[in-house]
């Protein structure tokens, strides 16, 4: 603009151009800034502003049944107190930890291993994939119907027709300690892979052919392939996936609600939360039940962080 | 200007924390007035009503909104459609966004509980006690007393049941023989049921006696069966005012131990997942009895094994587990209530239209016949639906049993103590520590839990 002006005032009156307007001017960042303000009012709205509010109620005595009886008021740090002695929250931490494990290892161990097989294939990658992507499309209800007809606890149920061909009396698998959580993780252990599969198979795409290459002047075995090209130039891709599939794992809340509601051997601290939340009412002690987790998923991230030394580049 | 649009922009986010609060704030609901006597039909209002999704709880309320609309032509009624597995979730939800409908139709523990809790209007307080003059006789007393607590009123009573004991007569006649004749006693419950369990046909044992549902998940039928089972020996959950749990009195403990002894000599099995006990019995005929109420008729008229054009399934009045107490069951009940969240502008019109549904004789026998419940008005009970024809015997039954129905008790706790009867169900049917010591841990916690809330 200034150096428009400049040149301006050597020529003629008439020659000058016209002042561009305001918005004119900041076309750009009018652009920007409209586009920008509609994803950060959705996003204040349903996280910055739920995390305050969460934040402030775990703070509180809050409870919806006595509310308008007693109000609600600051009781410092009580409810995270109350927690830390709350025998249903450890348990539902163990629950969650132990889903998360299963999880993590059984979803990337097969969703990498699928991933390897495809990309080895000479044809038929995407049937392949598209196959075994599947399962993601089914919808919970749907999936939760599969789970209790397998585990139906009478005589007729799959699971129990096949003891039964070995003379086992019939177990009521969802319901009993010994097996509800096991049965109840056993079809997301298996079936729960797909997505974690297709980010390793992009991520094995990414790898340049150049190195594969370079190492079979070396070496024809795969699995060396594997193992000194493939894993470690996959490391961001596992990083991502294992984070996920922590933050996954310690929010489940899904297969206990619709499978094995009020089962205390499948209550996993999110659905803890929410009977404590929207059955009981008690929205503040709910809240820090919430924060408690937040701060778990939080350190173990950073943990991971810490723990992903290098970054790998393919340059 | 970049600083100006981000401030712009803040600005907006700011404004942001605001949404998300409803209509506005909650109606002071005791200080609200409402004179039913002198009815004006040309009231304005709009109303919510959160109401069950199946087309047949959907339908006779459609007809009843109509035929209200020819009386009140200017309230605007407006249903929305519930799912029942998670609508108590649901409304606190809403309750805490200040999005709560105006009107409900819930189980009536959970009015009680909401009305204790002030979230629902007391109608006694908004008429001044009149509706409880000009309506009460019209209802079940049992019905009225279970939208009540002492002299506060929640709602209004509409659709009831109770449970009977029901029997599979195919398989009873193969076992004991065409001169069957069902249970009447404890003794002969726990005989029968093991002999069915017991009686073999082709090498294998093809049948169940009683199963219950005892410590199941996914609905309140436990605690609904479990409720019936103490009354059935005397005992309660709660004292008469529920300041205090009863269930380490000798009348308690001695109906769970008969329970326990029952399970554990194998003469009644139990599923901790009530849907299955429904199926089992209702679907696959293996299953000789189990307690259930009226809303299954339609289902049951479906099994016919034998082929005779009659459904398997019969009834029996509740067998006496103790000489000398009836042979009590649970008392179901739904009542029809304003929240606190209904503006007031909206609250006379509000009052009249669960008024209209609850005393109008078409609309509360239509949604009870629809639904396979019984209405709450005494009037209803003697519609020749529920007392001529073909199901004459049917619905006398239930009419009959209604009269020794007993309410679970209402309280603000009571999430708190269904939980902690599961608990109590499951550590009996575990078996670790004795009856007595359970039922005196639970009665512990639960009045820990009532103490607290006093605090």
């Amino acid at each position: 603009m200034r150096k428009t002006a400049k040149k301006g005032a050597a020529l003629s009156a008439d020659a000058v151009p016209a002042k561009k307007s305001f918005l004119q001017r900041n076309r750009k960042e009018i652009v920007a800034y409209a586009l920008l303000a509609f994803p950060l009012i959705w996003f204040t709205i349903f996280f910055v502003v739920g995390f305050v509010r969460g934040f402030i109620y775990s703070l509180t005595d809050y409870d919806l049944r006595f509310s308008e009886l007693r109000g609600i008021n600051f009781n410092n740090f009580k409810n995270y107190i109350d927690l830390f002695t709350d025998s249903r929250v450890w348990n539902g931490l163990k629950v969650s930890v132990i889903w998360t494990a299963v999880m993590l290892v059984g979803n990337n161990v097969l969703g990498l291993l699928m991933a390897v097989l495809i990309n080895s294939l000479h044809r038929g990658k995407g049937g392949f994939l598209a196959a075994l992507y599947w399962p993601t499309l089914v919808s919970a209800a749907v999936s939760t119907q599969i789970t209790l007809y397998f585990f139906r606890p009478t005589a007729d149920g799959v699971m129990n027709i096949v003891i039964g061909l070995f003379g086992h009396e019939p177990i009521a698998w969802l319901e009993t300690e010994d097996t509800a959580l096991l049965s109840l993780m056993l079809q997301p252990f298996f079936l729960g892979f797909s997505m974690k599969m297709m980010i390793y198979y992009a991520g094995i795409k990414g790898i340049p052919r150049l190195y594969y290459e370079s190492a079979s002047l070396e070496t024809n075995s795969r699995w060396h392939l594997f193992w000194y090209i493939t894993l470690p130039l996959l490391a961001p891709v596992v990083f991502l996936n294992v984070i996920l599939s922590v933050i996954d794992g310690l929010k489940v809340l899904a297969p206990m609600q619709l499978i094995t509601p009020d089962n205390p051997y499948t209550e996993s601290l999110v659905y803890y939360l929410y009977g404590e939340a929207f059955t009981k009412t008690k929205i503040g002690y709910a809240s820090a039940i919430a924060f408690f987790l937040f701060a778990i998923i939080m350190l173990l991230t950073i943990l991971q962080n810490f723990a992903k030394k290098k970054e790998v580049s393919y340059e | 200007m970049k600083r100006l649009l981000v401030i712009v922009l803040a600005l907006f986010m700011a404004l942001s924390v605001f949404a998300g609060c409803g209509r506005g704030a909650n109606t002071k609901v005791d200080e609200l007035r409402y004179d039913p006597e002198t009815v004006d039909t040309q009231m304005e209002g709009e109303l919510e009503i959160w109401w069950g999704p199946m087309d047949y709880m959907k339908e006779p309320l459609e007809r009843a909104i109509a035929s209200f609309n020819e009386k009140f032509p200017n309230v605007t009624v407006k249903p929305m459609y519930q799912l029942h597995s998670d609508y108590y979730e649901q409304l606190n939800l809403a309750y805490m966004n200040n999005t709560a409908p105006d009107i409900i139709r819930m189980d009536h523990v959970l009015l009680q509980s909401l009305g204790e809790s002030k979230r629902v209007v007391n109608l006694n307080t908004l008429t001044e006690g009149k509706v409880t003059e000009m309506e009460k006789d019209k209802f079940l007393p049992a019905a009225w007393d279970g939208v009540s607590i002492t002299e506060s009123l929640y709602g209004f009573p509409f659709d009831t049941n109770t449970t009977l004991l029901m029997y599979n007569e195919v398989i009873c006649k193969e076992v004991f023989g065409e001169n069957y004749t069902p249970p009447t006693t404890y003794e002969e419950l726990v005989s029968q049921s093991k002999q069915v369990y017991e009686y073999e046909a082709n090498g294998i044992h093809p049948y169940k006696g009683l199963v219950m549902a005892i410590a199941a998940s996914g609905s309140e039928h436990d605690i609904y069966v479990l409720n019936g089972w103490l009354s059935r020996y005397g005992a309660t959950i709660l004292n008469d005012d529920r300041s205090a749990a009863t269930l380490d009195t000798p009348e308690a403990i001695e109906a769970m131990q008969k329970l326990v002894d029952m399970v554990q000599s194998g003469a009644c099995e139990y599923v901790g997942y009530a849907p299955t006990l429904e199926n089992e019995f209702l679907y696959n005929g293996t299953t000789a009895f189990i307690e259930m109420g009226s809303w299954v008729y339609d289902t049951i008229q479906l099994l016919d094994n034998n082929k005779d054009g009659e459904s398997d399934i019969k009834i029996a009045p509740m067998p006496v587990l103790k000489e000398g107490i009836p042979g009590y069951a649970t008392l179901g009940l739904f009542g029809l209530g304003i929240t606190n969240q209904c503006e007031a502008k909206n609250i006379p019109a509000a009052y009249e239209f669960i008024k209209f549904l609850a005393t109008d004789y078409d609309a509360q026998l239509d949604y009870a016949k629809s639904t396979n419940t019984m209405p709450t008005l005494i009037e209803g009970q003697n519609d020749p639906y529920y007392s001529e024809g073909e199901n004459t015997e049917f619905w006398q039954a239930f009419k009959t049993q209604l009269q020794l129905s007993l309410p679970r008790p209402g309280t603000m706790l009571w999430p708190e103590i269904t939980e902690q009867l599961k608990s109590m169900e499951r550590m009996l049917m575990a078996g670790r520590y004795s009856v007595e010591e359970i039922l005196q841990n639970t009665t512990k916690t639960i009045n820990e839990l009532i103490e607290e809330m006093k605090g």
